[in-house]
């Protein structure tokens, strides 16, 4: 039966296997795996640069997935309406501020003929963030 | 009565014969679809040259006409440019707009010196024509709410921008 003749084979060792012939095999071996890693890291530190120094992480971007794109408007929207909500000043130096929308319409509408006509003064107020590229 | 049978089979194996009575395919051009009949070969056709449509002429006329300016007029433009306008423009008229935020290229601020010198009419223009990369929205805002929504584009500028010199009792609102 094959599976005896194997157990027969692999039990018990033989008494005249030299252990000094299987010793200088394994540390040849491991000799020549030192030698290797040796050499290799020699060559990575001669002609690889960089290749030895420790990797820094790199952050990556978080994904832009909007995981409630209601509440992300409602907020959008309420920011947006809270510029027209409220006075503030742009500019104390220069008397220039901000006032609620409905006293805007208000100022507009009082202006009667002359409703249409282009505001006077001018010069950015620095509270106009967005717009244009141009 | 043979023959009244005989004659009314005929007449059903007839309107067999007569083909697809489903109403399904009709003998009409489909919607951007190609068409012999026409000289440039498009089933959409351009108006005829010296069209004039219903309400072409109270529109031109309205068009030239600039309604005056109260608060009902501008409440209405308020509501129009909520609705048309502050999807790329932003409620305040910054550029800031939603679709802005995804990509849209970003209009300018009304409230940069350009703008606010420019004239109501441009604003007018630019609804009625488009301007640039924005679409003409003609289609989609009556005339008078045009200049209504110029007006309001006005009271924006107005809010963002008030010379407190101007308006003495604004001192006790200000921190
Ligand atoms: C789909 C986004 C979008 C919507 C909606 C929109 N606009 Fe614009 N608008 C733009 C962009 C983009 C520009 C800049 C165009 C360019 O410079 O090419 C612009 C420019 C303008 C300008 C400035 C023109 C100039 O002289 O620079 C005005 C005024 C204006 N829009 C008014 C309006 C009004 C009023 C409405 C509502 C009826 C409106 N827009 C709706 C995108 C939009």
């Amino acid at each position: 039966m094959p599976t005896e003749e194997m157990g027969s084979r692999i039990l018990p060792q033989p008494p005249e296997v030299d252990a000094r012939v299987v010793l200088t095999v394994v540390g040849g071996f491991l000799l020549i795996v030192a030698a290797a890693v040796v050499g290799l890291l020699v060559f990575l530190k001669a002609d690889v640069p960089g290749a030895l120094a420790p990797k820094r992480e790199r952050p990556f971007p978080a994904p832009t997935l909007q995981t409630t794109p209601q509440g992300d408007l409602a907020k959008f929207e309420a920011a947006q309406h809270e510029a027209l909500s409220d006075y503030g000043w742009i500019d104390r130096d220069r008397g220039l501020a901000h006032v609620p929308i409905d006293d805007a319409m208000r100022m507009i509408a009082a202006r009667g003929e002359h409703a249409y006509d282009p505001l006077p003064g001018s010069s950015d107020p620095p509270a106009d963030a967005g717009g244009g590229k141009r | 009565m043979k023959a009244r049978l005989l004659s009314s089979l005929i007449l059903c194996g007839a309107l067999a014969g007569c083909g697809d009575h489903s109403m399904f395919r009709q003998n009409r051009y489909g919607t951007f679809s190609k068409a012999a009949l026409f000289k440039n070969g498009s089933e959409a056709q351009p108006l005829p040259v010296g069209v004039v449509a219903q309400g072409d002429l109270a529109r031109a006329e309205a068009a030239g006409k600039p309604p005056p300016v109260d608060m009902a007029l501008l409440s209405r433009g308020r509501e129009r440019y909520d609705i048309y306008c502050s999807p790329c423009h932003g409620y305040s008229g910054r550029g800031d707009g939603m679709i802005v935020q995804r990509g849209f290229p970003a209009p300018p601020s009304y409230h940069s010196d350009r703008l606010r010198a420019a004239d109501a009419q441009h604003f007018f223009d630019v609804i009625t024509n488009g301007y640039g990369v924005m679409y003409s929205y003609a289609a989609r805002v009556d005339v008078r709410d045009r200049w209504a929504i110029a007006a309001y584009i006005r009271a924006l500028q107005q809010s963002q921008h008030v010379d407190v010199a101007d308006v003495p009792e604004l001192r006790s609102k200000l921190p």
